[in-house]
């Protein structure tokens, strides 16, 4: 499979009010392990749909805890579970899941990519306006829906990244292949 | 998935015996574009088990082969330890390390900074180590650890050979770095 | 009386040892510490006297349990057998009971086997 190489790392702007909650623009792998905006940690492509969540996720928080101090390390280590879980459980089969972290001089990110059907593109692009118009109210109201039941499922685990961890969320869309990503500072 | 071109399948086979460790490097590295596994880390022993475990996994989830696991705790294990244990002490020597796989070959790489006076005895290791068949130098290994104490680096590299299934070489990178790379087939 | 029952067990961190008199032990769990761990070998040094002063014929030794060990372990398992050619003089056997589905346990005792013939006797339990 080939795919778009993104050879810059893009940061959430904070000093600018938010004109939208995603970027159509380049997604794809940051094959420069340094320079440009930051530099890979940590990466890692498996296949969606496979069971590499739990492992990873464990692995992802001990190598969190030994870097970063504690308070970046929890923040960081719900964010990968998160994205990752919802980059396996939605990603397309024919492809690559990519979970990455990277650091830059002040930032740390994580950040999980994949391909998936347009309709979670439309999905995933409204679910995190919701979160960035009210984080708070998006967190209740998927506690709700996750008690209750039913359709559409609800959609926790991102919400939680922003609410719970306070790590703003970024969507990347190109084509097919959707990147969100996490950062806070160090 | 891991498109480039492959390296040929009789390269391992037809390369002479005593090629020097450099020109095998170039000779069969692996070019896809995106490894499965980049990991950034410095060079502690604590880290060893926790990379070496999450490794084993990667490889059965993502091989689904329990063998292809197996030799791969071997080779993180050995190579790990011995670019822990020859590590430069300074802030800037991070260990990296890449797995790659491309149409029936699989890749370890470990980037380190160790200690200038150890490359040149390292490079005369390999080079004693691929002057044999894998079985033969694994052998001449325990031989020698019976009789000569500290005999244990040879002793790890040639587990690495001959359980890891893997030829192995050396590259000298800028600034006093060296990649060790084990390359295979899957 | 035996000398093994007088042999202290350590509690180590990843392995897992089990003495059971005249001449077993068991070995479970990981063996990837830098250096070989002193409590493992010096408990491993004591335990191949006794064996000799008890006069039998040989040292069964149950690693089938071992999942995982580095090349540091690889040598604590070389150092017996080259104690038990030199030391004791081929005094008694080392009995290495394996499980042939671990890799390392497959290749390493083979070597050691070839390299330390009629000492070392490798058997399989799985």
């Amino acid at each position: 499979m080939q795919r778009k190489d993104s050879a810059e790392f893009t940061l959430p702007d904070r000093s600018q009010p938010s004109s939208g909650h995603f970027r159509r623009g380049p997604a794809g792998p940051s094959t420069e392990r340094q320079g440009g905006g930051g530099r890979v940690l940590l990466s890692i492509n498996c296949a969606a749909g496979s069971d590499m969540l739990e492992t990873t996720h464990a692995f992802l928080s001990s190598y969190l805890n030994n870097r970063f101090r504690p308070q970046i390390a929890q923040r960081l280590s719900l964010a990968v579970y998160e994205l990752f879980a919802n980059g396996l459980n939605y990603g397309s089969v024919t492809s690559d899941v990519m979970l990455e972290l990277m650091q830059s001089s002040s930032l740390i990110s994580v950040r999980v990519e994949n391909d998936t059907i347009p309709a979670r593109v439309q999905m995933l692009a409204e679910h995190l306006q919701r979160i960035r118009d009210n984080a708070e109210a998006t967190f209740l109201e998927e506690m709700r829906r996750s008690v209750s039941g039913g359709a559409p499922r609800a959609m926790l685990g991102l919400v939680r990244v922003a609410f719970e961890a306070g790590l703003p969320l970024e969507l990347t869309v190109n084509g097919r292949r959707v990147s969100v990503s996490a950062c806070c500072r160090d | 998935m891991h498109g480039r071109s492959a390296v040929s399948q009789s390269a391992l086979a037809a390369l002479p015996r005593k090629q020097s460790v450099t020109t095998l490097a170039s000779a069969l590295a692996l070019n896809s574009a995106q490894p499965l596994v980049f990991m950034r880390f410095q060079p502690a022993w604590t880290y060893i088990n926790g990379v070496r475990e999450f490794v084993s996994f990667f490889c059965e989830t993502t091989f689904g082969r329990q063998e292809v696991a197996d030799r791969a705790q071997v080779i993180i294990q050995e190579t790990l330890e011995n670019a822990v244990k020859y590590s430069d002490t300074s802030a800037r020597s991070e260990l990296e390390l890449e797995i790659r796989a491309e149409d029936g070959k699989i890749e370890f790489s470990v980037t380190s900074l160790p200690d200038p006076a150890h490359v040149e005895s390292l490079k005369a290791e390999l080079t004693g180590l691929n002057a044999q068949e894998p079985e033969q130098a694994y052998m001449s290994a325990f031989l020698r650890a019976s009789n000569e104490p500290e005999a244990s680096a040879r002793l790890g590299l040639a587990r690495i050979r001959y359980e890891g299934g893997v030829e192995l070489s050396l590259q000298e990178q800028a600034a006093g770095r060296i990649r060790l790379t084990a390359i295979g087939t899957l | 009386m035996s000398r093994v029952t007088s042999i202290p067990v350590p509690a180590l961190q990843s392995v897992v040892l089990e003495l059971t008199p005249p001449n077993l032990v068991r070995l479970s769990g990981t063996i990837t510490s830098k250096e070989p761990d002193p409590e493992l070998t010096a408990f491993l040094r004591a335990l191949q006297r006794a064996v000799l002063e008890d006069a039998v014929s040989e040292l069964r030794v149950d690693v089938s349990g071992l999942t995982f060990v580095n090349s540091a372990a690889i040598r604590v398992f070389v150092d017996m057998a080259t104690w038990v050619q030199r030391e004791a003089r081929s005094a008694y056997k080392l009995r290495f009971l394996t499980n042939r589905r671990v890799t390392w346990q497959k290749t390493s005792f083979m070597a050691l086997s070839s390299l330390a013939r009629g000492v070392v006797v490798v058997d399989h339990v799985e």
